[in-house]
């Protein structure tokens, strides 16, 4: 049997060596686009800090793939998916045949209509090219603008505060809050960043962007003006999904799974961050974005690609567990 | 088949084979309902001459400067220029904008008057189209109009702030300017007085449109609060809607729903939900209306049935849905015990619209000698579908008052030496629309699309691929010496050892795997970009470029 799985990241990855290990005559390719080994997404702020070294970002290197026997194309990316045939197409037109595909392409950060214009100005936060531009280019930064309500832009937050940097945060909301549901941290967060010395901007957003030579100026909708060397900004996240407009894979903001994260086509599965699934608790369809999530499910994934029949339960209550570590101690000391 | 050919090398053609050409090789002309002739346009544009660019339109659809606003588009989901790794397609509706805003004139024909009386009901897109087409072949034409001003939905359904007013006076104008007598304030409500018209008249055309909004069966629709998709549109664009709003849902998918959520933003509303059956992908109007949504801040909520109306007091408080889940075929189902309410003071059912069935009855009207068209005849639909219906109707007039036996298609195959493109312009991207700053948004006549300017319009022309030129090798002059297949600027010359052409006209090379197996040297319009390199390295001149255009005209019996 052959199996593709599309996206090398946790959930790729963790789905490969599943499917290997239950069963070696399973043929396993894994695409990534990404230039790069596997890598744990969530040091890259330790790594920006020069808090470890290259080593220990990789979570696998090259002898332990092979010796997997999982075949890794990275740096190569999937612009369509034909269920009918069970192919899929490569960006550089190469056709490849599966028995069984998994889509777990993650997600990304994504800009709303009013920024996307400006996005040649913006910068992201997620990977590792992301943050090796950053490192990079860290001398020449004094100060930052931080916008979004995202985990990850309290990670940066963080980061960039450790490097000493100035920053100027807004948040739509009316105070700083990030999804911390359960955490003490979560009620007093909008103080200890003030404390910091970061200055907070609140009910407000960047809707316009100009370069003026080596700075930029972000105007936001209460006509606030920002000097600033770079701009971080994300309105949400957003699953990669874009290349699999296949009519039968259905869709809603993911790609909708059952609860053995199979797609509404047969032999085609999902997960991690790209799939979406109905909450019984919540009432509502759901995107569970996150490291130990997409781990789980990549493991669930490939076991029932490799033949087994195994649920996926959706855990009765949200907790953010952020990344496996406690929060404070991870980013503030 | 008739080939009639004229001393300048002009070809007219009636062969079917022809006419197959034009809409397997014109994508976007033979996506349009109206079949614009689109390359043409654009080619005027990128020749900077906006007034042929204006009158190539006005000829095809009548509306252009309603249409290059508001049209759904389907042409450029079938525009070349968007396959498999060529990019994205030619913004083809912003130029049909930019052709008249530069371009704009007045409209002239000589008609001579055949003495026959037309009435047509409703003013909406396809009487004022049936009413131009019949305007010109010199019958005296007369419309009717329910409300105080005319345009239809164009007036009343499409708010002013994607269409503004003045928009639509302006195409108007071009049509009454034909001589065609436009009453107002007059409803025709019954088939009485539509009897009465027709021994008047010598034809009448009904093109009421579907004013009459589609109800849906759950509890609490007598609810205050609760309103219909069009009766809100057009209460808002007559400033006589005075509900306060705060929080609103909108229920449907489609224009009328999308377009209620965008007024109900600049009618002072805090949080609006879309919310539909559905998901993304099937919601049946184009993505960059939902761009637009999402830049003001609307919410969406899909696959979900609305229910029931909450309320207290006999005002909305909400509305409680179910979530759906997708199974084969799109089928939908609740989910079980999966009911939640999403609060609102305002609830828009925008789920469609349809004829007003009471002018209707069970009566036929085409067997009472009363021709119908537009939306009337085939049920809610586009703009430019019913400007095609209405163009229709038109022709089905004239066919029975001037006893003609039908009408045909003609292809004009005309030589032409160059086409002005060169490979540099395929790497232009698209040319993004301007649009007015969110803070200008709460404005509700304020048009949100600014246009472009002549040097975009320019830019942007330059990308459309020209489909309308088709490039052809002579195999009884080529002598292969493939000096075109060394200047190609992409894959489109092949080496073939047949050509297959099936009963309806579709040819296609069989491509050779070898030399000796050659016995033809094609040019794939599939992937010709019309840069004209070949015509210019082609030794023996055996390449040949010809403009495909296609006009109707009448046959008599």
């Amino acid at each position: 049997m052959k199996v593709i799985i599309i996206g090398a990241g946790i959930a790729g990855m963790t789905a490969a060596s599943t499917i290997r290990k239950t069963d070696p005559q399973i043929d396993v390719t894994v695409i990534g686009k990404e230039p790069y080994l596997p890598y744990n997404r969530y040091l890259l702020t330790e790594y920006l800090c020069d808090q470890l070294d290259d080593s220990q970002l990789y979570y696998l290197n090259l002898e332990e793939i092979k010796e997997l026997g999982i075949k890794f194309r990275k740096g190569e990316s999937v612009k369509a998916v034909d269920p009918e045939n069970k192919q899929i197409k490569l960006f550089h037109n190469e056709v490849l045949s599966f028995d069984k595909l998994l889509i777990a392409t993650g997600g990304r950060q994504h800009l709303g209509p009013l920024l996307n214009p400006f996005s040649q100005f913006i910068k992201s936060y997620y990977t590792l090219q992301d943050i090796q531009l950053l490192k990079r280019n860290l001398n020449s930064i004094e100060h930052c603008v931080i916008y979004g309500e995202n985990l990850s832009n309290l990670d940066l937050l963080a980061g960039m505060y450790n490097l000493g940097k100035k920053i100027t945060y807004i948040t739509r909301r009316d105070q700083v809050l990030f999804p911390l549901l359960q955490s003490e941290f979560a009620d007093y967060i909008h103080e200890f960043i003030q404390n910091k010395g970061i200055e907070i901007i609140i009910n407000d957003k960047p809707v316009y962007v100009e370069k003026k030579t080596d700075k930029y100026r972000v105007l936001t909708l209460k006509n606030k003006k920002i000097d600033t060397d770079i701009i971080f900004a994300w309105d949400d996240r957003k699953p990669n999904i874009d290349f699999c407009q296949a009519d039968k894979v259905y869709q809603k903001k993911g790609i909708l799974v059952d609860t053995h994260l199979q797609t509404s086509v047969k032999d085609i599965y999902a997960a991690g961050d790209c799939t979406e699934i109905y909450h019984p608790v919540l009432k509502n369809y759901w995107i569970n974005f996150g490291w130990p999530n997409a781990q789980e499910q990549g493991e669930i994934a490939g076991k029932n690609i490799a033949g087994h029949k195994v649920e996926y339960q959706i855990h009765e209550t949200l907790s953010f567990k952020l990344m496996g570590k406690p929060l404070k101690a991870r980013w503030w000391e | 088949m008739a080939l009639l050919s004229h001393g300048d090398g002009i070809i007219k053609s009636t062969d079917l084979l022809d006419r197959k050409w034009i809409d397997v090789n014109i994508p976007c002309k033979s996506a349009c309902p109206i079949m614009t002739d689109i390359p043409g346009y654009i080619k005027a544009i990128s020749d900077g001459d906006y007034k042929t660019a204006y009158l190539i339109n006005r000829k095809d659809n009548v509306l252009p400067s309603i249409l290059g606003r508001i049209c759904h588009r389907p042409c450029e989901s079938a525009c070349r220029h968007g396959w498999d790794g060529l990019g994205d397609p030619v913004a083809i509706c912003f130029l049909k904008r930019s052709a008249a805003d530069f371009g704009f004139k007045e409209f002239k024909k000589s008609i001579k008057p055949n003495g026959k009386t037309v009435c047509i009901i409703g003013s909406g897109p396809s009487g004022l189209t049936a009413a131009n087409d019949l305007a010109i072949r010199g019958y005296k034409v007369t419309i009717l109009e329910q409300y105080s001003e005319a345009g239809g939905m164009l007036r009343y359904g499409i708010p002013r702030f994607r269409l503004p007013n003045d928009i639509v006076n302006q195409d108007l104008k071009s049509i009454l300017d034909l001589g065609v007598t436009l009453k107002t304030n007059i409803r025709i409500e019954n088939y009485d007085q539509l009897e009465k018209l027709n021994s008047k008249y010598d034809a009448v055309i009904m093109a009421g449109g579907c004013m009459a909004p589609k109800r849906l069966d759950i509890s609490g629709l007598d609810k205050t609060g609760v309103t219909w998709g069009l009766d809100f549109m057009m209460g808002a664009n007559t400033n006589t809607f005075d509900h306060k709003m705060k929080n609103v849902i909108v229920v449907g998918g489609g224009f009328t729903s999308v377009d209620c959520t965008r007024m109900a933003y600049r009618m002072g509303a805090k949080n609006i939900t879309l919310s539909f059956l559905f998901t993304r992908n099937e919601m049946t109007v184009g993505e960059h209306e939902i761009e637009d949504m999402e830049a003001e801040g609307i919410d969406f909520a899909f696959l979900v049935t609305p229910v029931a109306i909450e309320s207290e007091n006999g005002q909305v408080t909400g509305v409680k849905f179910k979530r759906n889940a997708k199974g084969a075929n799109n089928q939908l189902t609740q989910i079980p015990d999966s009911d939640f309410v999403i609060p609102a003071d305002t609830v828009i059912f925008a789920i469609g619209q349809e004829e007003e069935k009471h002018l209707v009855k069970d009566l036929q009207l085409e067997t009472k000698g009363i021709y119908t068209a537009g939306d009337f005849r085939n049920g809610a639909s586009t703009v430019i579908q019913a400007c095609a219906d209405g163009r229709k109707s038109a022709q089905e007039v004239h066919k029975d008052l001037a006893g003609l036996d039908g009408y045909e298609d003609i292809v004009t195959i005309e030589p032409i030496n160059e086409t002005g493109r060169i490979r540099e312009y395929d790497f232009i991207p698209l040319q993004p629309m301007d649009k007015i700053p969110i803070s200008e948004r709460s404005i509700k006549e304020k048009e949100v699309d600014t246009g472009f300017s002549e040097e975009k319009s320019l830019k942007e022309a330059k990308r459309c691929y020209l489909c309308h030129y088709n490039f052809q090798i002579d195999i009884d002059r080529c002598i292969y010496c493939l000096a075109c297949i060394d200047v190609m600027p992409v894959d489109c010359i092949k080496m073939a050892k047949d050509i297959i052409v099936t009963d309806d006209g579709n040819m296609t090379p069989v491509k050779a795997e070898n030399w000796g197996q050659v016995q033809a040297i094609v040019i794939d319009n599939d992937k010709c970009i019309r840069c004209g390199n070949c015509v210019r390295a082609c030794p023996v001149d055996c390449i040949s470029i010809s403009k495909y255009s296609l006009t109707t005209v009448e046959k008599e019996k």
